[in-house]
């Protein structure tokens, strides 16, 4: 035992007998919390995947297959409404560390007030491209609970309708694909574009289709595919200009915005 | 003025839209629609004065307009045809039906906007608790932080034009790249200091189990009664549907249930259900009126 | 007895080379108010943390930290939440929930405590912090010192056996500061709450604390009551920052025949043991006291406009004038600025003080051309500033730094930051390796300005404003949250620049600061300038709104308005000199 070790097993002798044993056991007691934490966190993982790619298409295929007669408008914004349940019911149970709640409310935040930032230019609105790349650097499950909520809270500032759960649903399914599709790591050009390319499919193909639908479905018992048509026709200009927003935003952000995720992932070890 | 409904539990208020706003959905019947829309549209005013006029003329107007004519137009089915468009036929069940839709859209539209007067923040934070803890703090946190960074986007880009780095003003592109520096800026703040709000909720315990939502709200004989009420008027629309005293079908001929005593009964007691805010709101105006002459 | 003990506490970050905590040996005893003081970056934010393990650093840890008897890491974190409390320094980001009822009730909500009980404690800490009348108000709409509270009654509502709080005013102006400090006193009296805080703001807790702890380089330097510090830390002029006025004055210029004379640490105090210390030498105490007196008449009657001289000499033009400024926000809202004027010349410091809501700010936001006055003129260099271009006025006339300068920041790195307006304005790249080191941020420049202190933040963000050298330079609560030895490297940085022709605008509540480094000091209320003239002309005259030293002066011996004055006025008058040499 070297000397400064030696003296400072005097002092701990002199501040009372049993301090070295507490030291000791201090430190057991850290060891063991870690190796915990990490196994719990694998679990989570496995369980939330299963229900997720099990339950929700169980989910929308039963809607079809059983209320196919009924009315439209009720029935889809049903199958919407249970669709958008276990996303949210895993996200629920596995429950979320303080540190992946508040990054994911300052993605919603975002969502909502970037949109003032270009209040001036209609339609073009960052939302879509901040929910992708949420999705892309916090994984599938973050990105639709960041979509959705996105959705949700705009809606509590501009007015809840009878669109909010298929704005809901829509925005959603563009965060949890992006997770799917896309890893955090966009270095090459080619993968830019890719993004971007997935970008535009989603708002036109995947946010302008769904809300576009929403609408036919609202207005109409006997759905035919000129009404559908028609519907996407007329609201193609808009949808062109949002899919155009995302994919600028996508081009000039994604870079910048994926650092700085990584880092603050990094930081505070959350979302790996 | 205060909304007398506004102090309703939110349990209770969230049971009464839900009930407001299926209705329609779910059976289509033109006289029920009818008595929807009429009730909506009472306390819509009642709630938002002379702004109820703009409100409807710019949205719900055209939502009604565009769905009465665009279902006669691309429906096709009925058997009453009136005329004939590009060799198309215009069918009377087609109209009807459509008009019906523009009823059933408008009064959902119309719901949802007192819906929105009614249902702050507060009360959907505190709903979403009940069920999902972690969403609805999601929820809060984000409807703190909206205005937080819009406040904050106006510091930034007040902070880069100081600093000589701001655009202000000029083309709409100059003006989307100061708009594109203000949210890159605004999300690294964002991101790294919502690493505080983390820390400060860890620091008051949350992620123990279970979290319990902490009511703002009571329930009171007032609520029993509310919801007494509701669930009378539940009941018997779904007594009336089950027994087919309410009964519609538009294709391929239009049909709709006689008109009986029993389904005159039922209309009332669904307007009545309908009508509870405007009720509560004019038996407390009353009140008032009366503690006011007899001083 | 002991509440906490730590026993031989190091603590090493992961990569990090030197121990942020080395040996640390401390007991805090039930009930008392202990004080943790010491430079910025010196281990006192590691050590709370290591005290509330659910806001601990991973790290290499070493020694034990007990809680009533256990060792922390025991505690769950239900009895870690319900016991120790945790307020930490930015009011705004700590508020989690959109509602003041909500983030009061969350940490109850957290410990699943059920209904009524919640609404019992709710209510009480509504009243305990005067809360009621905003309870149910939107946070967004609560001022910085109701945000701090709102955060400190967050964490009182779970009834903690101990209060750790992080210099929770730093972000608040001194009124606000004075009022939170006045509810903790509360709290610790009233409720027998065990307290430990680290603040740069002694001033106001010195008197409140039962122990003062003093670390350096992460360890502690010194512990003991906060009286018996002064006999301890003669003679180490380092720390003479951290103490309260009173008590550096007092170990500066205690008599010999004075050892038994308790420190001082208050203003009360300090005049007390300014007037014996006066007296016991024998200098004449009454003569003073009446010279004193005809000296303030004269400054306070030529404190009128006479600028003082700087550098650039005081005859010059002025380089801004801002001439009866009206501005209001919209158009049905009231004036904030009512006919405000005042003259800044090149090579000068002018400090704007006031309290809050006198305008301050917004005089510095329409004198920089920011704001449009409806009435008034703003003439820069002698034209109208409305005639400027932004792209002629910002960066290259005026540079304008607003409070958190964070807000400035876009890059990763404050180089990076740096060279965007290097490439931008297409400047010499030398440019910036000269204002890198006349800033001394040299050792910063490639950290991310996220993880710099807010000294070193604040000269970073600065030196962004210096490449495009503009004349005059806004500052607006720049010395905010800075300690002591920051501050005073800062105040010696501004004079630099000062001396190189630079006019600096700086807006403060840090009476202190302004005290020691202005040229001038402008004193507004309710939209106009008030006062204008030497620090001294100004703020001796002040029997409230003035520094600290000054307060202990007052009558005794006027004249002196920062500590140094003071100290060098009793040094004086002990050896026997008349002072109105």
């Amino acid at each position: 035992m070297n000397e400064a070790a030696h003296e400072k097993q005097n002092m701990h002798d002199m501040t009372g007998g049993g301090t070295d044993e507490r030291i000791l056991a201090a430190e057991r007691l850290r060891a063991r919390m870690e190796a915990d934490e990490k196994k719990r966190r694998l679990i989570r993982r496995i369980v939330s995947a299963v229900l997720i790619l099990v339950f929700v298409p169980s989910v929308v295929l039963v809607g079809m297959l059983e209320w196919h007669d009924r009315q439209y408008y009720i029935v889809s914004m049903l199958i919407i409404l249970f669709s958008m349940v276990p996303f949210f019911f895993v996200f629920e149970k596995r429950r979320p560390r303080a540190r992946e709640l508040t990054l994911i409310a300052v993605m919603v935040a975002l969502g909502v007030a970037g949109r003032a930032a270009f209040a001036m230019l209609p339609q073009f609105k960052p939302i879509a491209a901040i929910v992708i790349i949420t999705g892309v650097s916090l994984g599938s499950e973050a990105g639709f609970i960041t979509g959705a909520l996105t959705a949700f809270v705009s809606n509590l500032f501009f007015g809840q309708g009878p669109w909010t759960p298929w704005q809901m649903f829509a925005l959603g399914l563009i965060g949890f694909l992006s997770g799917i599709l896309f890893n955090d790591q966009i270095k090459s050009k080619w993968k830019l574009f890719l993004l971007c390319a997935f970008g535009a499919f989603a708002t036109v193909g995947i946010y302008g289709q769904i809300m576009d639908t929403q609408y036919v479905f609202s207005a109409a018992q006997n759905v035919t595919w000129e009404m559908f048509l028609a519907a996407y026709a007329s609201g193609l200009p808009m949808n062109l200009i949002f899919a155009a927003a995302t994919v600028f935003f996508l081009l000039i952000l994604t870079k910048p915005l994926l650092n700085k995720l990584g880092r603050i992932k990094l930081k505070h070890g959350v979302f790996r | 003025m205060r909304d007398a409904f506004d102090t309703v539990n939110p349990i209770v208020a969230f049971v009464f839209f839900a009930f407001a706003l299926i209705m329609p959905m779910l059976v289509m019947h033109p006289v029920l629609l009818g008595i929807s829309l009429v009730c909506a549209l009472i306390w819509l005013f009642m709630l938002r004065g002379r702004k109820a006029i703009g409100y409807i003329l710019k949205f719900v107007l055209p939502i009604m307009l565009l769905t009465a004519i665009l279902n006669p137009l691309f429906n096709h089915a009925g058997i009453t045809t009136l005329f004939y468009l590009r060799h198309n036929p215009v069918t009377l069940e087609s109209i009807v039906y459509g008009a019906s839709s523009a009823a059933m859209l408008a009064s959902v539209v119309l719901w949802f906007a007192c819906f929105n007067q009614i249902f702050t923040s507060d009360k959907i934070v505190y709903l979403l608790g009940r069920f999902a803890p972690s969403i609805s703090l999601v929820v809060s946190m984000a409807l703190r932080f909206v205005p937080l960074f819009s406040r904050q986007a106006k510091r930034i880009s007040y902070a880069q034009r100081g600093a000589g780095m701001g655009t202000g003003g000029g083309s709409v592109i100059k003006r989307a790249r100061s708009g594109l520096s203000i949210l890159s800026s605004l999300i690294t703040w964002g991101l790294e200091t919502s690493v505080t709000t983390a820390d400060s909720m860890r620091a008051r315990g949350y992620g123990l189990h279970p979290r319990r939502s902490f009511a703002n709200y009571r329930f009171d004989g007032r609520d029993a009664l509310i919801g007494g009420l509701l669930a009378l008027g539940m009941l018997c629309s779904a007594l009336a549907s089950g027994f087919k005293l309410i009964s519609i079908r538009f294709f391929p001929s239009f049909k709709i249930n006689e008109v009986t005593p029993l389904f005159i009964a039922f209309c009332a007691i669904y307007a009545i259900t309908l009508l509870i805010p405007v009720i509560m709101n004019s038996i407390e105006a009353y009140r008032w009126h009366l503690s006011r002459s007899k001083l | 007895m002991a509440l906490v003990e730590i026993k031989a506490l190091s603590f090493l970050y992961p990569g990090a080379e030197a121990a942020a905590l080395s040996n640390i040996d401390l007991t805090i005893n039930e009930g008392e108010f202990v004080l943790i003081a010491g430079p910025s970056g010196c281990g006192k934010s590691t050590l709370l943390r290591r005290m509330k393990p659910a806001l601990s650093a991973y790290g290499e840890v070493s020694g034990a930290v007990i809680f009533n008897g256990e060792p922390i890491e025991a505690l769950d974190l239900r009895r870690q939440t319900a016991e120790i409390g945790f307020v930490m320094q930015d009011p705004e980001m700590q508020i989690a929930t959109d509602k003041v009822w909500h983030e009061l009730a969350f940490g109850l909500e957290s410990l699943g405590t059920d209904q009524a009980t919640m609404r019992v404690r709710v209510a009480e800490m509504a009243n305990f912090f005067g809360i009621q009348k905003w309870f149910n108000s939107p946070v967004s709409e609560l001022s910085g010192g109701q945000k701090q509270l709102l955060c400190l009654a967050s964490v009182m509502v779970m009834q903690p056996k101990l209060l750790i709080l992080d210099e929770p005013t730093s972000q608040l102006d001194p009124i606000a500061a004075a009022d939170f400090f006045d509810t903790l006193h509360r709290i610790n009296s009233e409720l027998g709450t065990t307290i430990v805080i680290t603040e740069h703001r002694v001033e106001g807790l010195f008197p409140l604390a039962d122990k003062v702890v003093f670390m350096r380089n992460g360890g502690i330097y010194y512990s003991g009551s906060p009286r018996s510090c002064a006999e301890l830390l003669e003679g180490d002029s380092e720390l003479y920052s951290v103490l309260p006025t009173a008590m550096t004055l007092f170990a500066r210029t205690r008599p010999e025949s004075m050892k038994d004379f308790p420190a001082p640490l208050t203003v009360r105090e300090g005049r007390q043991y300014l007037k014996a210390a006066l007296s016991e030498n024998g200098a004449s105490f009454e003569k003073t006291a009446e010279t004193g007196g005809k000296v303030r008449k004269a400054t306070a009657l030529d404190s009128g406009r006479k600028p003082v001289a700087s550098k650039a000499g005081f005859d010059e033009k002025p380089v801004l004038s801002m001439r009866e400024v009206w501005y209001r926000y919209e158009r049905n809202s009231d004036d904030i600025l009512k006919g405000a004027s005042f003259d800044v010349r090149l090579g000068e410091l002018v400090c704007i003080i006031g309290g809050n809501g006198a305008g301050k700010t917004t005089a510095i936001m329409t004198a920089s051309g920011m704001y449009k006055p409806y009435r008034g003129k703003v003439l820069l260099e002698g034209k109208p500033i409305g005639k400027y271009s932004d792209g002629e006025l910002f960066g290259k006339r005026v540079g304008v730094l607003l409070q958190n300068p964070i807000l400035s920041f876009v890059h990763d790195s404050v180089r990076e930051e740096l060279e965007a307006v290097v490439n931008r304005n297409k400047l010499e790249p030398s440019k910036l390796d000269e204002i890198v080191s006349l800033m001394e941020i040299g050792s910063i420049i490639d950290r991310n300005p996220y993880d710099i202190s807010g000294g070193e933040l604040q000269r970073a963000a600065i030196a962004k404003l210096l490449l495009l050298e503009p004349s005059v330079l806004f500052l607006d609560e720049a010395t905010k949250g800075m300690d002591a030895f920051f501050k005073e490297k800062f105040g010696v940085l501004l004079r630099r620049l000062t001396s190189r022709g630079t006019a600096i605008v700086l807006v403060s509540h840090d009476i202190e600061f302004c005290a020691e480094f202005a040229d001038r000091i402008a004193m507004f209320f309710d939209g106009g300038v008030i006062a204008d003239g030497t620090p001294k002309a100004v703020l001796s005259g002040n029997n409230f709104y003035t520094t600290v030293a000054a307060r202990i002066a007052n009558g005794i011996l006027d004249g002196a308005v920062t500590a140094s004055e003071l100290i060098d006025k009793v040094k004086a008058a002990e050896g026997g000199i008349q002072i109105e040499q």
